[in-house]
Parts: structure tokens; sequence; C-alpha cells
């Protein structure tokens, strides 16, 4: 409804720690090294950016626009 | 719509309006203005047209039908005579709108059916009402209607069509008193824990990094502006959905938020639900069956933060994760935010330095290898060079000898041609001369100028001197032409 193609915070930061666990116990491949460190530097990228967007957003519920079936009064 | 659309509208809006004051309700609860709109468009006469519009269920109906289509028809009709039925109708629907809620003591209660009936009593003031309560809905509350027990009931008064008296049917029960208030907690709790509502395994876990929130809570409590202030700024999405917390009414409030967000396409992470601290009977809404039931069925994950730390509700028990206190919901949701930045750059620093080690390693080999392929390199230049330069060398003195050489061999060639047609010239003069001397010592030829060639006979020797014969020897003479045998005859010496 009001999602554009939402980013995830979690998620991204999953990645890049299961980034990190790679090149700690994998026997390195050079490309994939270099894939993944890409990927990596990308997300901290984004992340960061993520990070400087402070502001709420805050948004009230107008109960006016939901259905009648949703209101109280009726069972 | 049309003038005389516009001024039904306005009516029905009015009513409308006073209803939703008088029972304490938003206007839309009681009709949204699209429906007044189609009302004051259609003019229903009878309430099976009123029926045909949307947005007027069977209830709605039942409770402002009658009311409606008095405002529609009072005003193309002077006078109407009600049937008994009719009437009692049109009543209902002019009491509905009296929802309250009253507080008395309980009188005689009597179960019968699918309803339990009790009278509520102010003692001191001599004064009765009816009430009753559909069963299922008694059993839900929990609650023991026992003779002498004060509470509060909502509902809104009724008369009952077929005996004609008046009562009040009670939606919600509310206990009054620390005693009754914690029976029936402890009884609640042990009802859903049996059921399961408390159980670790079917908790759900929430992303670490909220980023869309849904609140539900008073948009006058303290507890949703300590939220805000704890929760910090960290971009999150707020959906602030404004309930009662306290009283009989935000049992209602607090379940129809929890659906709302439930069904709504928003996506939220977690639903915050919240109140600040008060009096065990000030918390009833979050000691509910029906809120228990409503934050069991969230398929969002419901954080609580409700009353004092040392409070806890139903809801907390049910919830996913019970914080302590509205500030400590803030505070939760806020940490992994605060650390966020702290963990970038770890997770940064690590990154690369991971990388870069291993990059070194690679990078120092490669080196190595580029080193050692330069060396070889060189080396085999080098070498190439040297062969090169020995080919040179010996390419120029070879060019140099096969240069000599064949201008030695030109000059040979040269003089050898001219020597032959020296010697050529000299062998022929010499043969001229040889065979010049030959013909002129040839003795035959001397014999053509008259010489003769004497000889022995015996001895057959050329007879040079006298004194090789004797007389009597005989002599062979050979003459230019033919020859001839003679004797001595004497000796000259």
């Amino acid at each position: 409804m009001n999602q554009d193609t939402k980013f995830d915070f979690s998620k991204a930061i999953a990645e890049l720690e299961e980034i990190n666990r790679w090149f700690q116990s994998e026997e390195i491949d050079l490309d994939t090294g270099l894939a993944k460190f890409r990927r990596g530097l990308e997300l901290i990228k984004i992340c960061r950016g993520r990070l400087k967007q402070v502001e709420n957003e805050f948004i009230e519920i107008k109960k006016e626009f939901s259905s009648e079936e949703n209101t109280t009064l009726e069972e | 719509m049309n003038k005389n659309n516009q001024n039904l509208f306005e009516q029905l809006r009015k009513w409308r309006n006073k209803a939703a004051e008088a029972v304490g309700v938003k206007p839309f609860m009681i009709l949204q203005n699209s429906v007044l709109e189609e009302i004051a468009k259609i003019k229903p006469s009878k309430p099976e047209e009123l029926a045909t519009i949307k947005g007027m269920g069977k209830r709605r109906i039942e409770k402002y039908g009658q009311t409606v289509l008095e405002i529609v028809n009072g005003l193309s009709k002077e006078e109407k005579t009600f049937s008994v039925s009719e009437y009692l109708d049109y009543v209902n629907a002019i009491l509905a709108t009296g929802r309250a809620v009253i507080r008395g003591e309980i009188g005689r209660v009597d179960h019968r059916g699918g309803y339990t009936f009790f009278t509520l009593l102010d003692k001191d003031n001599e004064a009765v009402i009816n009430c009753f309560v559909w069963q299922n809905k008694l059993d839900a509350f929990g609650v023991e209607l026992a003779e002498g027990l004060e509470i509060n009931v909502s509902g809104y008064p009724k008369i009952y069509k077929k005996r004609g008296t008046f009562s009040f049917e009670v939606e919600h029960i509310g206990l009054i008193g620390e005693g009754v208030l914690r029976q029936a907690f402890k009884k609640l709790k042990i009802k859903l824990e049996s059921a399961g509502y408390f159980s670790i395994e079917r908790k759900k876990s929430f992303p670490t990094y909220v980023e869309s929130i849904g609140l539900i809570t008073s948009v006058y409590a303290d507890a949703k502006k300590d939220f805000l202030t704890h929760v910090g700024n960290f971009g999150f999405k707020i959906y602030f959905y404004d309930v009662r917390v306290e009283g009989l009414y935000a049992v209602d409030d607090i379940v129809s938020a929890i659906r709302w967000f439930n069904e709504s396409k928003l996506q939220l992470d977690v639903l915050v639900l919240t109140r600040g601290g008060g009096s065990l009977e000030s918390l009833q809404a979050f000691n509910n069956e029906s809120v228990a039931k409503a934050i069991f069925a969230s398929k969002i994950p419901v954080i609580t933060g409700i009353g004092h730390e040392n409070d806890i509700t139903i809801a907390d028990l049910v919830a996913d994760l019970r914080a302590s206190t509205p500030t400590d919901a803030g505070k939760i949701l806020a940490d992994s935010w605060k650390k966020a930045g702290d963990l970038l750059t770890d997770l940064q620093v690590r990154l690369p330095s991971i990388f870069v080690r291993d990059i070194e390693t690679h990078a120092k080999r490669l080196e190595g290898a580029q080193a050692f392929l330069e060396y070889r390199f060189q080396s085999l230049l080098n070498k190439i060079n040297l062969h090169q330069q020995r080919f040179i060398s010996n390419w120029l003195r070879l060019s140099k000898g096969y240069s000599l050489v064949k201008a030695q061999l030109l000059t040979q060639d040269r003089l050898l041609t001219n020597e032959q047609t020296r010697w050529f010239k000299f062998l022929l003069n010499r043969l001229t001369e040889v065979n010049q001397m030959l013909s002129l010592n040839d003795p035959m030829a001397r014999l053509k100028q008259g010489y003769s060639i004497v000889s022995s006979v015996n001895s057959s020797k050329i007879i040079k001197d006298s004194r090789q014969i004797k007389v009597g020897d005989k002599l062979h003479l050979t003459f230019h032409k033919g020859a001839a045998d003679s004797k001595v005859e004497s000796l000259e010496r």
C-alpha cells in the first residue's frame, strides 16, 4: 500500500555479519572474496545512509478511513 | 447533491453528531458521511429500503433505522401513527444513543437460557435497573456475578418488545475493588495459561532493527510521550492508533486497534501497546480476556509496556515481549539503533582488515611471483642478447670471411683467366717453335736436301765417325727416296 521497495536494515546487518563470518571461516577464493567485499562496503554505505535519516515519521491513524466493520459498535 | 438532498443530509448529520456525542464515540462510528449522503439521496421510507444502502447493517438498522426513517420521512409527512412494534423500534433507536457506564451493586442474579439477568442497585437512593448480558459474553469476562458485588457496567438501554420492559443490555463489566480484581486476574491467568497463551514457544520475534511501529495508546496518556521520548529519532515510521486505555470502553478500542493493524497493509515490524501506571482497576482493560485473545491472535509481534515496573498484566503475559514501562518499551526499540553506528564501524573495520590481510598475502605472493618471473625473463633476455651478440659478431666475421674469400676467388679467377690466355698463347708459340724446330731437325727433311744416313749393317748404328768402320764393312745408305747398301773400300782418317 504505502511501502515501496523497503530496505530492511536488520537483514542488511545480518548479511554483513554473514560476510564477515565467511571471511573468517572459508578458504578464501579471491574472486568471491572481492565480490563479497564489495557487497559488504555497499551494505555499509546503505546502512549508514539509513542511520543518517533520523527523523521519525509520525502517522496518526484516521479511523474515518477504516471500513465500518472495524469500528467498535459493529459486531 | 441537490438542495433538498443537502438539507436532508444536514439534518441527518446533526442527529448523527448528537448521537455520537451522547455515547462518547466518533461520529463515523454511528454512521459514516457517505452512508448519510446515500440515505439523503434515496430517501428510504421502510426499513427494507434502508437495508439496501451499503453501510446499513442489520445492527445499525435495529439501532438507528427508525430514527433515520423518521428524519427522512418527517420532512414529507405531517404525522405518523405507529404500530406498537414500530414505536418500540423507534424508541429503542433513540435509546441506543444512550450508551453509558453505570456503577452499582448487584442484586438478584438469574441465569436463563442464553442470558444472565441481574439487577443493579443504588442502595442509598433505593434505585434499581434491570440488566441483562449474553451468557457467552459473561463467560468471556471471567466475572462471577454475585449478590452484593459492586461493579461497573457499560451498555445501552433497551425496551424488551415482548414484555415492554425496560432493561440495560450490558456490553462490558468492570470490577471494583482490589480483592475482587485480584481474584479475577488469578482466574483468568490460570485459564489462559492452561490454554497455552503464555507459552514461550509461540512468542514471535521481531527484527533487531525495528523500522515501523504500530503504537496503541491514548492520545492523552503520558505513556505516549514517554514512549516517543525514549524511542528516540532513528527514522522510525510510527503509526499511532488512539485508544482509550482506561474504563469499560477501552477493551473494544484496544481490540479494534490490534485488529486494524493486522488487517492493514502497513507491514509493521511490531505493535506497541502501552499505558502508564495505575490501580488494578484502571488497568482492567489489560487484564481482559478479549484483549488477551487479540494479542494472541496478532500476526504482528506485540510489545507491551504497561503500568509501573512491578505491574504485570495479562496483556504483558500474552505479549511477545514485555517491557516494564512505556519508557522501557521505547528504550528497547531504540537500543539496537543506538549501537548500530558502532556496530557498522566494527563490521567495516573487520571487513577490510580481514580482506586486506588476505589481499596482502596474495599480493606478496604475486609480487614474489612477478619478481621471479621478471628475473627469469631478464636472465633469458640476457642470454638471448648474448647469443644474439655472438651470432652477430660471428655473422660479421663469417660474412667478412666470406667476402674475403669471395674477393680472393674473384681475383684468382681473374688471374686464372688472364694466365690461361697467356699460357695458351705461350704454349701455342712454343708448340709452333717446337714444331718448327722439329721440322728443321727432322732427319728425313735433311735427306730431301741431299743428305744421306749411313748406318752399319751389322750393328745398325748410325755412322758419324770413320773410326767406327773398317774396310770391308757393309754400310746401309738411306736416301730421301730409297736406300742402298755399299762396301767400304778405303778409309780416311
